[in-house]
């Protein structure tokens, strides 16, 4: 199965990097989208097909953690998960998000290793792309 | 100089985050030694900080080194006229990085802050001796390339 992915970063650059290492792991990729900050990333999600969301947290318009907040009140949008990706490496603040329906965070700098570890994790993927 | 926090362990973890982050690979300097600061322009990015502790992170380099970092994180060669505003971003990021592992190494991983968003500015060789001559930096050189960064303990202008 290939999963579709929605990356959320107000910076680019960094959705760049981040779909980069995407394209590296061993995931079975199918589309990937692009959203510059929670509102962008919230119209995304109600006209595609999204497995995964992975999302910045600090962004302008609307943040990540109210991105997850908003979808967490939507029936819709709430079985989607959410994997942060940030600098923010603050044990209590990974403890708050988590509460909030935040299902995996990921720390940078990552690789693909461990960016691809944490997603088959969250989707319980059986059938990564071999070698 | 009032509310300069812990230099050198600053500039360790912008060694170690250029490294981790860009495969770029840097020597801790002294800016005393003579470093030659008046043959580039510069970026400037800037962060602040509040929470258990309020402050400001800044990262300075040459705008040709943040176009081999932006290539060297995005894996791919630029033309000149895509370095403008992907330079910037790179070295944004890196300061981003750089912000979060310095104040949990500082302060622990229970501390809370949060971090502004980073701002960029170009600054020229003169405007960057006269704020060394201000402040205390930590020094790194990537080849000829030095990299300077500098935490305060308050959010100063600066």
């Amino acid at each position: 199965m290939a999963y579709n992915i929605l990356v959320v970063d107000d910076s680019k650059t960094i959705r760049s990097i981040i779909i980069k290492t995407l394209r590296l792991t061993k995931l079975e990729i199918g589309e990937i989208l692009e959203a510059g900050n929670g509102k962008e990333a919230l119209t995304c999600l109600e006209n595609n097909w999204i497995d995964l969301v992975l999302s910045d947290l600090n962004m302008p318009v609307m943040s990540g953690v109210e991105m997850v907040e908003v979808m967490a009140e939507n029936g819709l949008l709430n079985d989607i998960p959410v994997v942060v990706v940030s600098t923010d490496g603050s044990a209590t603040r990974i403890e708050e998000l988590k509460k909030k329906g935040i299902r995996a965070y990921i720390r940078k700098p990552f690789t693909p290793e461990s960016i691809g570890e944490i997603i088959e994790k969250v989707l319980g993927v059986i059938n990564a792309k071999s070698d | 100089m009032p509310n300069q926090i812990d230099r050198t362990l600053l500039n360790d973890v912008a060694i170690s985050v250029l490294e981790q982050t860009a495969f770029i690979f840097c020597e801790a300097a002294n800016l005393q030694d003579g470093i030659d600061l008046d043959a580039f322009e510069f970026i400037k990015v800037r962060i602040e900080f509040s929470g258990d502790q309020d402050g400001l992170v800044i990262a300075i380099a040459p705008g040709k080194f943040c176009c081999e970092l932006a290539e060297n994180m995005l894996g791919e060669e630029l033309i000149t006229e895509e370095c403008g505003e992907k330079n910037i971003d790179a070295l944004k990021e890196i300061l981003n990085i750089i912000a979060g592992q310095y104040l949990i190494r500082l302060y622990g991983d229970r501390a809370v802050f949060d971090l502004s968003a980073p701002e960029a500015t170009e600054i020229s060789s003169e405007e960057l001796c006269n704020m060394v001559g201000q402040y205390d930096f930590g020094c790194c050189l990537s080849d000829d390339y030095p990299i300077l960064t500098l935490a305060l303990a308050a959010k100063e202008v600066i």
